[in-house]
């Protein structure tokens, strides 16, 4: 036998872990990851089968007493077994066993389960745990004089019937609940839990010892509904060996007559054992085409018998390999190129680098870099991006403002946590909560943005959020605080980087979360807003500063997007003259209704209207603003003469005039 | 004499240019243009000139002093305000005013990096829903129902019967239900799994999926692939163990670990041959096409890569963090 450390990586390399080796008592002990795949490594004999393929070292069996032939037992003391549904259980066994004597089991033994990790509970219930960790098969022993009426019946429990669990709390089972019970009373919850009333104590004098095959997925929906995890139902919903339930039963009553006393009055069993053995075929050329090598016919027979497998040549380049049911998980050609692949060693396979073909249609699928392209101009521009949690507590999205009895939002069902009830409708919560986080550690001038995705009423989408809070740079020359037209601007500078040219500001009102909002509309979609985070709001998420946030769909732009092409457009080739107009009108008109009308007014010569300035308060009447626009004029097809600039600039000025009482100053 | 007065001329403009202070700069208009001065001197000098060519040279000591107190005058005021000349010196050590960038996020950053070394393999960048349904993310990869393979995935469920996806491994099915082979694929995403969160456990993080199919691929181009991306990413003295494993949608299966000089052996990534049950599920015949697929997970790559010893620490997007990416 190898040292430990020698055996965790014979182990680990083969498939089957070992997390740890520690050292308790003088004793190595592995701690070994076993996939769900291998249930016949979850006992010591499998883990020896094992290490035998692995290395050749023979496995010595335990030596266990034979059947003794059912006659010699006495018929008056017959206990009788009825199994309801031979599927959920197709094979069950029971040993009476009388006057055995409770007390502790040997040391070495209680030594041995103590290491697997069970505590020692008395000479009857260590032999059970004793062999579920040698062999791997879990067993029950009940106290066979609390069994009423003589009889065990396997069966379905009864709607709201109950059961008082060995853990001591009463149950309240199911009709889908597989159960073992007496006459009366559910005795253990099958494969999973025995129960209370037949508890072996210091004074049982009789046992009976049960050893059986439960359904995997019977043992599975019991242990989840009630949330029972033991030893026992671990193996069942994975799977036993059926083999193996009568071998394992008569190893335990060996050791319990030999620590107990006492003898074997009965033994009985229902159903059968016979496991449907088929071939499944192996092609040399499958392994090859799998694995990258070729293997002899000879060597994979090699292999495959080294792990207990029947097999033999069929045909040329076949081989024919019968399953076994210690070994469920191999069951087609793909699980056998596994094994030997495990056995040959993953060092032999050769390391290739071959021109595989490219996806042809998939190339042209962009998101992915366009969202890359995306967060890498953002951050060029001054933002740092953020990744937050997309599972957001009922409390941080009322205190964002959403109204979650609309149900729009979608709760998670299976929650563990109060922080994680509701999937992100959009990225506001999150961009709150990491600024508030953030200015509450002292840090202002902040610039942040996420993509990521969100979901409500059932519409995934992936989504831009850019905030900015407090100065927009901190440096000796500029130090002023972020405004509503710094967003708009970084807003209008990421739209430019999709490619996205004719989108359109609208003004809106009574949105509850922000103060100066406007949607930004592509086409005939409306796709994102920006605004001044609502104070109510900010209070709420106790950030002391203005936030201005701005939020769009990128799912939105990609499905009203028609690939940008570029058209180049000739550079004039007269050149363009420069006028500026400055004007008084009302505060509330808008300026993009005075540029439109300009530019209405000086068709299709205005091409261009810049604000340049804005001016309110001394000098200018209550309730008017002052704004100075720079208008360049372009003639395609010739330059201008002074007067027809002059009468271009006029009938500018008389829009102005007419449609919004502009005086000029 | 004109050529003189030139002369003078083109003196006097570099002295003026580079008067750093007024003192320099009146000392200067005292040499030139004082009454002791070179002008003067230069200027006297006209009788000398013959008669036919004194017009021109009166022109010139005109037109040369007129040039020179305006410059003077303009130079005085200019450093008299300390501000809008051109030659005014600065003090260079004060810090530039250009906006400062932003970052990537560290996540977005690996991702970046693992994307562009597989998109040099030939690999195609996709993406997948996060709202996931019970078929793509267990049923189409070969996790039934009421088997214990589940309890690896642990799953958040949806109010509308919906799940958030354990692992990006439900691209595959998704590309290959939309596409047919040959298929090479890197898909990067979130994942969720009800964990409770510690500093090597988040119930959200990222993995980056990767799916190649096609008519001959076997483990050797798995171990190929794998190997050099390792190498990429890890630098050429990685090394890498491959160790069987188990994955419900990939038979051959795989771990494989990463060897650092200082924390040893690195779980890093799981792999395998695509299981022929999840080809036949998206009606791709195992027969005529084998594939591999693998996956890693991006936090744990990060954590690696720039040291973050929490992974919580990704998710509070603490400035001071953020700005060291």
């Amino acid at each position: 036998m190898p040292p430990p450390e020698k055996l965790a990586e014979l182990f680990t390399l083969s498939g089957t872990a070992v997390d740890r080796v520690e050292t308790k008592d003088g004793q190595a002990v592995l701690d070994i990851e076993v996939t769900t795949n291998r249930p016949d490594c979850l006992s010591v004999l499998g883990l020896a089968r094992e290490l035998s393929s692995l290395t050749g070292v023979k496995v010595r069996l335990p030596k266990i007493s034979p059947e003794k032939n059912p006659k010699i037992f006495k018929k008056t003391v017959a206990f009788k077994v009825e199994v309801r549904d031979k599927k959920a259980c197709p094979f069950y066994t029971a040993r009476l066993l009388k006057n055995v004597s409770f007390k502790p089991a040997p040391v070495w033994a209680q030594q041995w389960i103590g290491l697997a990790g069970v505590r020692p509970l008395g000479n009857v219930v260590d032999a059970t745990n004793f062999v579920l960790f040698e062999m791997g098969q879990p067993l029950h022993a009940f106290d066979a004089d609390q069994v009423w009426g003589g009889q065990l019946i396997v069966r379905w429990a009864k709607k709201e019937e109950k059961f008082l669990g060995i853990d001591g709390v009463e149950y309240t089972l199911d009709e889908k609940t597989f159960v073992i019970a007496d006459v009366e009373r559910v005795l253990a919850i099958a494969g999973v839990l025995g129960g209370k009333l037949t508890e072996i104590t210091p004074g049982t004098k009789n046992v009976l010892l049960e050893s059986a095959y439960f359904d995997p997925q019977a043992v599975r929906a019991s242990a989840k509904r009630y949330k029972i995890f033991t030893e026992s139902g671990f193996r069942f919903e994975r799977g036993v060996d059926i083999q193996q339930v009568r071998l394992a039963s008569a190893r335990a009553k060996d050791l319990i007559l030999e620590w107990a006393g006492g003898e074997e009055a009965q033994a009985l069993s229902v159903g059968s054992v016979k496991v449907k053995k088929t071939n499944i075929f192996l092609r040399l050329s499958r392994i090859e085409r799998l694995l990258g090598i070729k293997i002899s016919a000879s060597k994979a027979i090699a292999i495959l018998k080294n792990l207990g497998f029947r097999c033999k040549r069929s045909g040329k380049n076949k081989i024919a390999v019968s399953t076994r049911n210690a070994r469920r998980d191999v069951a087609q050609e793909a699980d056998l190129v596994e094994e030997i692949l495990r056995l040959v060693g993953f060092e032999k396979i050769p390391s290739k680098i071959s021109a595989t073909n490219r996806s042809p249609e998939l190339l042209l699928d962009s998101k992915a870099s366009q969202i890359l392209g995306l967060k890498k101009f953002s951050a060029a521009i001054g933002f740092n991006e953020i990744v937050t949690y997309s599972l957001l507590s009922k409390k941080s999205l009322q205190d964002s403002g959403y109204d979650l009895s609309l149900g729009s939002v979608h709760r998670i069902v299976n929650t563990p946590s109060a922080g994680q009830e509701y999937f992100r409708p959009d990225l506001f919560s999150g961009m709150l909560g990491a600024l508030s986080f953030n200015l509450h550690r002292k840090a202002s001038s902040l610039k942040f943005f996420e993509i990521g995705n969100c979901c409500s009423l059932g519409t995934e989408e992936t989504m831009l959020a850019m905030s900015l809070c407090g100065p927009l740079e901190e440096n000796w020359l500029k130090k002023n605080d972020a405004t509503f037209y710094d967003l708009k601007g970084a807003a209008e500078n990421m739209m430019r980087c999709l490619g996205v040219t004719s989108i359109g500001w609208r003004p809106s009102e009574g949105n509850a979360l922000f103060q100066d909002h406007s949607e930004l509309w592509f086409g005939q979609k409306r796709i994102g807003g920006l605004g001044r985070v609502a104070s109510e709001v900010l209070r709420r998420w106790d950030i002391p500063k203005d936030v201005f946030y701005f939020q769009c769909s990128l799912d939105a732009i990609r499905r009203q997007k028609t690939d940008k092409k570029i058209h180049l457009r000739p550079i004039p080739k007269f050149p363009f003259v420069r006028r500026d107009i400055a004007i008084v009108v009302d505060e509330k008109i808008q300026v993009s209704s005075l540029e439109e009308s300009m530019k209405k007014a000086a068709s299709p010569y205005l091409s261009e209207v810049r604000l340049f300035d804005q001016f309110a308060g001394k000098n200018i009447p209550q309730g008017k603003r002052s704004l100075a626009f720079s208008l360049a004029y372009q003639n395609e097809n010739g330059t201008f003469t002074d007067e027809e600039i002059r009468k271009l600039q006029d009938r500018v000025g008389e829009a102005l005039k007419e449609n919004y009482k502009a005086e000029f100053r | 004499m004109i050529e003189a007065l030139k002369n003078l001329e083109r003196d006097a403009q570099n002295e003026i240019a580079q008067a750093a202070d007024p003192k320099l700069l009146q000392e200067a208009k005292v040499k030139y243009l004082g009454r002791k001065g070179l002008f003067t001197s230069v200027s006297s000098k006209i009788s000398e000139v013959p008669d036919d060519q004194k017009r021109q040279a009166g022109q010139e000591i005109n037109r040369v002093k007129t040039v020179l107190e305006g410059l003077f005058s303009s130079r005085e005021k200019a450093l008299l305000s300390g501000s809008g000349a051109s030659n005014q010196r600065l003090d260079t050590t004060m810090p530039g005013t250009f906006g400062l960038p932003g970052s990537l996020h560290p996540l977005s950053q690996v991702i970046f990096d693992i994307s562009e070394i597989f998109e040099g393999l030939g690999f195609s960048v996709v993406d997948g829903p996060e709202v996931e349904t019970e078929y793509y993310n267990f049923e189409a990869l070969n996790i039934p129902l009421n088997h214990p393979a589940r309890d690896s995935f642990d799953t958040f469920y949806l109010d509308n019967g919906k799940l958030l996806r354990s692992q990006t491994s439900t691209v595959q099915i998704r590309v290959m239900e939309k596409s047919r082979p040959p298929l090479k694929i890197i898909a990067p995403g979130k994942v969720y799994r009800p964990d409770a969160t510690d500093a090597t456990h988040s119930f959200m993080f990222h993995q980056i999926e990767g799916l190649v199919v096609d008519t001959a691929v076997s483990f050797a181009d798995l171990k190929g692939v794998l190997f050099e991306f390792t190498k990429k990413f890890f630098g050429p003295e990685a090394k890498i163990r491959f160790r069987p494993h188990f994955f419900p949608f990939t038979e051959p299966s795989a771990e494989i670990d990463v060897y650092s000089p200082t924390r040893g052996w690195l779980e890093i990534l799981g792999a395998g041959m695509v299981h022929p049950n999840v080809l036949r599920c998206v009606k791709i015949d195992p027969e005529k096409y084998t594939g591999f697929a693998f996956g890693m997970g991006v936090e744990r790559m990060a954590m690696i890569q720039y040291g973050v010893e929490d992974i919580r620490q990704f998710f509070e997007n603490d400035i001071r963090f953020l700005r060291q990416f």
